[in-house]
């Protein structure tokens, strides 16, 4: 499995985590060296009508759709970086 | 006074606070000062002695009135990955380096109910990844411990809590509070010479915990003996509705089951897959060791298959990664934590995560965000699940033929700050004996038994079935007995 630049890039960006070019050569490299290491992972065998991880299959359990509080505007906005009147500031998306 | 004031065990601070030998404000006191002047190991990213101070007096308040709780006026510490109301909490990265919760975790609250007294927030690897704790914001922890030819050199306490473990063996705090996504409470609690346990999954609420990978993480404690570690189980353990996946079952009393119990056919499983190349002869022989006091009391030994363990870890390194991309998805500068101002909403959550992530926790997001992208999500993802059953699978069968499995809890002794550092891997390397359980959601105690050629602690880990955290602690206590070490770094023994 080879990791090239681009591909480094378009995943940065899917996570939203911008890098520098120096960045884009190490962590290709980094990367590089922990998915060849993973790799032997398609040497296991895994026998027909293996279910991935069984523990996903047990229900979680639900509370009921009920308002259980509120009001808590304060309290909601005490770290936010920006804000104005009762809400979070963010750079302008529409023009 | 002061001095051996720190140095009581949990059972015995709260016997001397039943006898009214000493006062909650005392011992809490104690613990104040001997974290001022033990600040050279950075095992506190904040200290909270005036909260810690009112806390006690109110401790000895309801002592007086005889309202006590498990933990009534025990001074400990809190990693610093729990919300704390009120108390910044961190998760050691600069992306919360200010966040104050508005709320308190499940975790806490119930210790907190149990009557204990909060000295600080530990440090921690960044967002618990890490296995040195040497990625947090703050710096690295220094171990307690010193190399027995080698004092000047700095050791790792191992990570991710391993500020909870340094703290708990240089007596900094009674005992403290770890996470354990991939052995962060085992391994650190083994480098240093203390006890510590992960829990089955869905024993402790994960409810206001810093998610790292939702699926793998447990809340557990960290403490000098099996005996304090009992307690602080018991504290934190219970059923928990805010968490979808806590587990609603009675909490045994703990403590009472380590007074009387007979190991006398017990079965103890030893795989011979975790024999692995680079692990340490003394820590084989420790093992063997290990298997011959459990002899004696009683209980049989007996090999077990666990067939997939190699494959455990690069099955870690696909699933703990996608969902810490998943989980930290959240950290994007709108609503709290740090933000770095932008024209665009784009720039601005690309630029606030990259000044806000270390590079481990960057590198892992990478990762996890490739394992999971349109292609490769087949390839990596879906066959990782697949794994995670086959592992599982394995601990199943060898369950139906014994009762525990002991093995050791880490390949090595705890090693210098800043080596494993030239690749990622060999780091990761630290944790192969630890994951597996996480994958498998089962509890595991690592108890210090012995030390290396080199005076530092070794540890050996015993893995239970589902629930099953009285009868390993139950071993574990005669593990503890036969040992019978000191675990103190300052004595160096």
């Amino acid at each position: 499995m080879s990791i090239d630049h681009n591909t480094v890039k378009k995943i940065a960006t899917l996570a939203k985590i911008r890098l520098t070019p120096e960045e884009v050569q190490s962590y290709g490299q980094e990367l590089q060296q922990i998915l060849k290491w993973i790799e032997q992972l398609q040497e296991a065998k895994i026998p027909n009508g293996v279910l991935p991880d069984p523990s996903m299959k047990t229900e979680l359990q639900r509370r009921s759709d009920q308002v259980t509080d509120g009001g808590n505007t304060d309290k909601v906005l005490l770290n936010a970086p920006e804000k104005a009147y009762d809400f979070f500031c963010v750079p302008k998306v529409v023009e | 006074m002061t001095e051996s004031l720190v140095n009581l065990t949990l059972v015995q601070a709260l016997d001397g606070l039943k006898k009214k030998s000493f006062s909650s404000v005392e011992l809490t006191h104690a613990y104040l000062a001997n974290m001022q002047q033990k600040r050279n190991l950075n095992a506190y990213i904040s200290e909270t002695p005036d909260k810690a101070l009112a806390m006690a007096k109110q401790s000895d308040q309801r002592r007086v009135k005889d309202m006590v709780g498990l933990l009534e006026g025990v001074p400990v510490a809190i990693k610093d990955l729990f919300c704390t109301e009120g108390v910044k909490t961190t998760a050691a990265s600069r992306i919360l380096e200010n966040f104050i919760p508005t709320y308190e975790s499940t975790i806490t609250q119930n210790i907190w109910k149990n009557g204990a007294v909060l000295l600080g927030k530990t440090n921690l690897d960044e967002f618990a990844m890490g296995s040195s704790n040497i990625t947090s914001h703050f710096g690295p922890v220094i171990s307690p411990w010193k190399h027995g030819s080698d004092r000047n050199k700095k050791l790792v306490p191992g990570g991710s809590s391993g500020g909870s473990a340094a703290a708990v063996s240089a007596r900094l705090a009674v005992a403290a509070t770890g996470t354990d996504t991939g052995g962060s409470i085992r391994q650190p609690a083994a480098f240093v010479g203390i006890v510590g346990l992960k829990p089955t999954y869905g024993l402790c609420s994960r409810w206001g915990i810093v998610a790292f990978a939702s699926s793998l993480d447990q809340a557990g404690p960290m403490a000098r003996t099996v005996g304090d570690t009992a307690l602080m189980l018991q504290a934190m353990a219970g059923y928990d509705p805010q968490d979808s996946t806590s587990v609603n079952t009675q909490v045994p009393d703990y403590f009472a089951a380590l007074k009387n119990y007979s190991l006398r056919g017990l079965k103890i499983g030893i795989p011979k897959e975790y024999v692995v190349p680079g692990m340490a002869p003394e820590i084989e022989k420790l093992w063997q060791q290990g298997m011959n006091w459990l002899k004696s009391a009683g209980a049989e030994i007996q090999e077990v298959q666990l067939p997939h363990t190699k494959y455990a870890l690069p099955t870690y390194y696909i699933i703990a990664p996608a969902e810490a991309s998943s989980n930290l998805a959240r950290y994007d500068g709108v609503r709290y934590g740090l933000r770095i101002p932008a024209q665009t909403l784009d720039d601005m959550y690309e630029l606030t995560r990259a000044a806000g992530f270390g590079r481990e926790v960057k590198r892992r997001i990478l990762i996890g965000t490739y394992v999971l992208s349109a292609g490769y999500y087949d390839a990596y993802y879906v066959k990782a699940q697949k794994l995670r059953a086959l592992i599982l699978q394995d601990f199943q069968e060898a369950y139906k033929k014994v009762d525990v499995i002991l093995t050791p809890t880490a390949p090595t002794q705890a090693f210098g700050l800043g080596e494993k550092m030239s690749d990622p891997i060999s780091m990761y390397l630290n944790d192969v004996f630890t994951v597996p359980v996480n994958l498998a959601g089962l509890p595991a105690i690592s108890v210090p038994v012995g030390l290396s050629s080199d005076k530092l602690p070794l540890g050996l880990q015993l893995i239970g079935k589902p629930f099953g955290e009285t009868t390993l602690l139950q071993v574990a206590h005669q593990l503890e007995k036969n040992a019978s070490l000191k675990n103190d770094p300052d004595l160096g023994e």
